[in-house]
């Protein structure tokens, strides 16, 4: 019975992907002759400079503060090792209002160098942040800890005999950087780096409101703007295209990575001891991305929330993150329900066409909020339509919309976007339970269900836990997909700092904002728990 | 051994492949009510699969497999009665304790349809049966490696099943511990009449157990018998080699018989001329002292001489003659040290002396 169960659950959730991945193969529309001559190229170019630039930008913040944590022991290193994390917390989009807040002609910065410092003409030379190179430089200072994280971890592990063996052979620290840690760590920073740019192609709010035309805006526009949905699709699946590179990447780097660590013991490292000039050197490092990509926008948006508290937090405020919370609520606990069904179910019968697939199921996380709306969209429309054909011909009434515009919508849109990460985080807890468990429960009478819920389900508490509680945080940062898909007048935090975000009324955004980002920071602390866990363990209880 | 006449559980022409590796050759057993049979073999054998054949955890791939009257699985019927359907109970090598429940909570496990009085009465009894009592609400984490596996066999036998099976149950314990572990075993499972299938790699603990045992190798069953039938008459060299050390040596039949350095060794049931293998265990060759000026007629060198504690082993050299192999071990019961090098006279006992056609060795 679990067998089919899960087949049919994956099967569901891997529609939008195959509806959207359908749309490569069609005939090309009028339309779409009117786009590729038009505005595609630069979407494309577009595309291209921000992977280019943020790739850079994640890989300079990213690999230097990993490495100077993992290797390095000077001044707060134990308080970056999990701060560096807390820009995780802050999605693009809440940076990119915040930061335009900051330094836009009637911001605090120019303002200050105006009236306090008397320059005239500031405008004049003060860099525009509302431009490709600002999107690329926030994008990257929220975007960097997937590379650090991995980067860390794999710095962490390398085994001390080749990083000694290098030393003993006449290299210096910099030298065995370069010749023994960073290939050694290459497969864990090129996955971090496919993670950065699946996100950094997902955006939609910074590129949005910086006026920046990529994939993500152009599906948006021609979809709602143009009302041309087949045209919208095409352009959803020429995004695949980028992303499924992008996964490819992923894959080989997790390859990689299995491969290098077969059978080594691991010691921990002594780390450098960084003194002085050299200390403070690498504390800067460390804290500028924790500043720029953190404290800054928090600090700005309590700021914000304090002065426009008794306008901005009333009614609607809490009834906006009803809406969010409900939401998250609703899709964490079916994506916890939805990864146990698939992942029990491959516990119990690993078949080649089981793993494949809730492996196309567990693809939704690479591909962008747009793509899966639209995704989820057009099948959706079929089945109305259908529906209420069927409807009119028989009864002659009319159903109007059943599923397109309604909450179901949303929240299958959700769930085809992270059950991912429910999956993975559910699928590692099932791992960790020797299968001898289930077949001691099912030898003393208990049916499969039974092992589930009594066996299974009470030693993963924690796993099932974690798994919801980072479902629930990405859905309510999540934009794009919200925006298209909502029903009408349904607003969420997210949907409601964008629009004011949209007005130019950033200052009245920041409340949603911050609610959005604090409730970010909780997984945040969950994954620097987990590490300083494993440290715990690797010391020795030291 | 009891109730021979009552089939408890039956394997009839069981064969079981992974991929294309088959694992399980036409296996067929059947164990009589309050049994106990060990299935025996080195390890990759494919005995913990017939474990797991019979307790439901592997489908059936063909053959059949019945418990009491009743056929559980059939491969040509596409019966496959579901593990929790079975009554089986079942003991697993790293004992499957759920961490999450307590002692008391493990053992009650299997227990449904009882009040919660009655279900705590058998748990308790139970527990206190197997010195258990005191670790009623602590968790298996803390207890000790002899104590958790007692706790899944209480487990396993808590709901009173028919047949038990045990899946190499005491690998995991030091070897101080085994023995008493393993004795205490034994009372439970015969105060209870359970028909027992322990699987196992330790042909000393098959012996120790098994009202009968079943000697497994590369899928295939060899032999099926008494301890004493496998110890006394295996049916080839392999079976004699598995129950204890062998001197092995190799010769040719000529007129029914096989020379060896002791003596001739009978060898009526094969052909004159066919190469053979000689195995002679070593409390077959009885060593005697010489007295001074007697010619022995079969001499060997005391090369060493070393007391086991309840017997002596004897390593001997055999100067004269033309034989493959010269050094033999001679196992004499209670202390028995020769000096060494001293020329000893050998004498062979033919009942504990196997002969098998060569290309059966292995």
């Amino acid at each position: 019975m679990w067998t089919p169960l899960a087949f049919i659950a994956a099967a569901l959730i891997s529609l939008p992907v195959l509806v959207v991945t359908a749309n490569l193969f069609t005939p090309a529309s009028a339309i779409w002759q009117h786009l590729a001559a038009t505005v595609l190229s630069s979407y494309i170019a577009n595309s291209i400079w921000i992977m280019i630039g943020v790739g850079v930008g994640v890989l300079l913040i990213g690999v230097s503060t990993a490495w100077l944590v993992a290797m390095c022991e000077f001044p707060g290193r134990r308080i970056f090792e999990w701060a560096l994390l807390l820009p995780f917390a802050v999605p693009a989009y809440v940076v990119a209002y915040t930061y335009t807040g900051l330094l836009d002609v009637s911001g605090p910065v120019q303002q200050w160098l105006r009236e306090g410092l008397g320059m005239a003409n500031v405008a004049s030379w003060f860099p525009d942040i509302r431009s490709l190179v600002g999107a690329i430089v926030l994008m990257a200072l929220v975007l960097y800890p997937y590379v650090y994280m991995l980067a860390r971890t794999a710095f962490h592990e390398q085994s001390f005999a080749a990083i000694e063996v290098s030393r003993t052979l006449g290299c210096g620290p910099w030298r065995s950087f370069g010749t023994v840690s960073l290939p050694l760590a290459r497969p864990a920073i090129a996955g971090g780096l496919a993670l950065a740019l699946m996100e950094a192609l997902n955006d939609f709010g910074t590129v949005q409101f910086f006026g920046v035309d990529t994939f993500t805006t152009g599906i948006y526009r021609t979809w709602l703007g143009l009302g041309e949905r087949p045209a919208a699709a095409q352009l959803a699946a020429l995004l695949m295209l980028f992303i499924f590179a992008l996964i490819l990447l992923e894959r080989w780097s997790r390859g990689a990575r299995r491969y290098q660590q077969a059978g080594t013991r691991y010691q921990v490292l002594p780390r450098y001891r960084l003194r002085a000039g050299k200390g403070v050197v690498a504390c800067a490092v460390c804290a500028a991305p924790v500043m720029l990509g953190f404290l800054v926008p928090v600090l700005a948006l309590t700021v914000w929330t304090i002065d426009t508290a008794a306008e901005t937090i009333d009614k609607r405020f809490f009834t906006m993150a009803a809406n969010s919370f409900l939401v998250a609520a609703i899709t964490a606990v079916l994506a916890v329900a939805l990864a146990a069904t698939l992942a029990y179910g491959l516990r119990i019968r690993r078949t080649a066409a089981m793993t494949v697939a809730t492996r196309v199921a567990a693809l939704g996380y690479a591909i962008p909020g747009s793509v899966i709306a639209v995704g989820v969209l057009i099948p959706f429309a079929f089945i109305d339509n259908a529906v209420d054909g069927w409807f009119r011909a028989h009864f002659g009434v009319s159903t109007g919309l059943v599923l397109s515009g309604t909450l179901v919508a949303l929240v299958f849109a959700y769930l085809v976007r992270f059950l991912a990460i429910s999956f993975n985080t559910v699928e590692a807890g099932f791992g960790r339970i020797t299968p001898r468990m289930d077949d001691a429960a099912r030898s003393l009478g208990m049916s499969r269900g039974g092992v589930l819920g009594r066996v299974l389900a009470p030693l993963m508490r924690g796993s099932l836990l974690a798994a919801g509680l980072l479902v629930f945080v990405d859905v309510m940062k999540e934009l794009p997909a919200t925006l298209l898909v909502r029903p009408f007048n349904f607003d969420t935090l997210a949907t409601h700092t964008y629009e004011y975000a949209s007005d130019e009324q950033l200052v009245e955004a920041s409340p949603a904002a911050l609610a959005i980002v604090v409730v970010g920071v909780v997984p945040v602390i969950l994954l620097s728990r987990a590490i300083a866990r494993a440290r715990a363990g690797q010391d020795g209880g030291g | 051994m009891a109730g021979d006449d009552v089939t408890a559980l039956a394997f009839e022409h069981v064969s079981h492949a992974f991929g294309r590796q088959l694992v399980v050759d036409d296996f067929g057993l059947s164990i009589g009510a309050g049994e106990i049979v060990c299935l025996v073999g080195p390890s990759g054998c494919g005995k913990t699969t017939v474990l797991r054949i019979a307790a439901g955890l592997e489908p059936l791939q063909s053959g059949r497999v019945s418990i009491g009257e009743r056929v559980v699985a059939d491969a040509n019927r596409h019966i496959d009665v579901p593990p929790d359907a079975r009554g089986l109970g079942l003991v697993f090598q790293d004992y499957a304790l759920f961490p999450h429940l307590s002692v008391a909570g493990n053992v009650g496990f299997g227990l449904k349809g009882l009040g919660g009085q009655e279900k705590r009465t058998r748990v308790t009894a139970l527990l206190e049966q197997l010195d258990l009592g005191r670790y009623a609400d602590v968790y298996p984490h803390t207890l000790s490696g002899g104590q958790q596996q007692r706790v899944a066999l209480a487990r396993a036998l808590a709901p009173g099943p028919g047949i038990v099976l045990l899946d190499e149950p005491f690998s995991g314990l030091d070897t101080a511990l085994r023995g008493q572990i393993r004795d205490q075993t034994l009372h439970l499972l015969k105060s209870r009449e359970a028909a027992t299938l322990l699987v196992t790699h330790d042909p000393e603990e098959a012996m120790a157990l098994g009202d009968r045992i079943a000697l497994m190798r590369e899928g295939r069953l060899i032999q099926t018998g008494t301890p004493g039938d496998l110890y006394l008459h295996p049916v080839n060299a392999f079976a004699a080699g598995f129950f204890g050390e062998v001197n092995r040596i190799s010769g040719t039949v000529r007129g029914g018989a096989v020379a060896t350095p002791f003596g001739e060794i009978a060898a009526t049931r094969l052909s004159n001329g066919s190469a053979v293998d000689v195995l002679i265990r070593p409390e077959a060759l009885q060593v005697k002292a010489m007295g001074a000026g007697t010619r022995p007629s079969h001499p060997a060198i005391v090369v060493a001489a070393r007391l086991l504690g309840e017997v002596s082993m004897v390593h001997l050299q055999v100067e004269s003659g033309d034989w493959p192999i010269r050094h033999f071990h001679s196992r004499m019961t209670g202390s028995f040290l020769p000096l060494e090098n001293s020329v000893v006279e050998v004498a062979l006992d033919p009942s504990r002396t196997f002969v098998f056609p060569a290309a059966d060795i292995k």
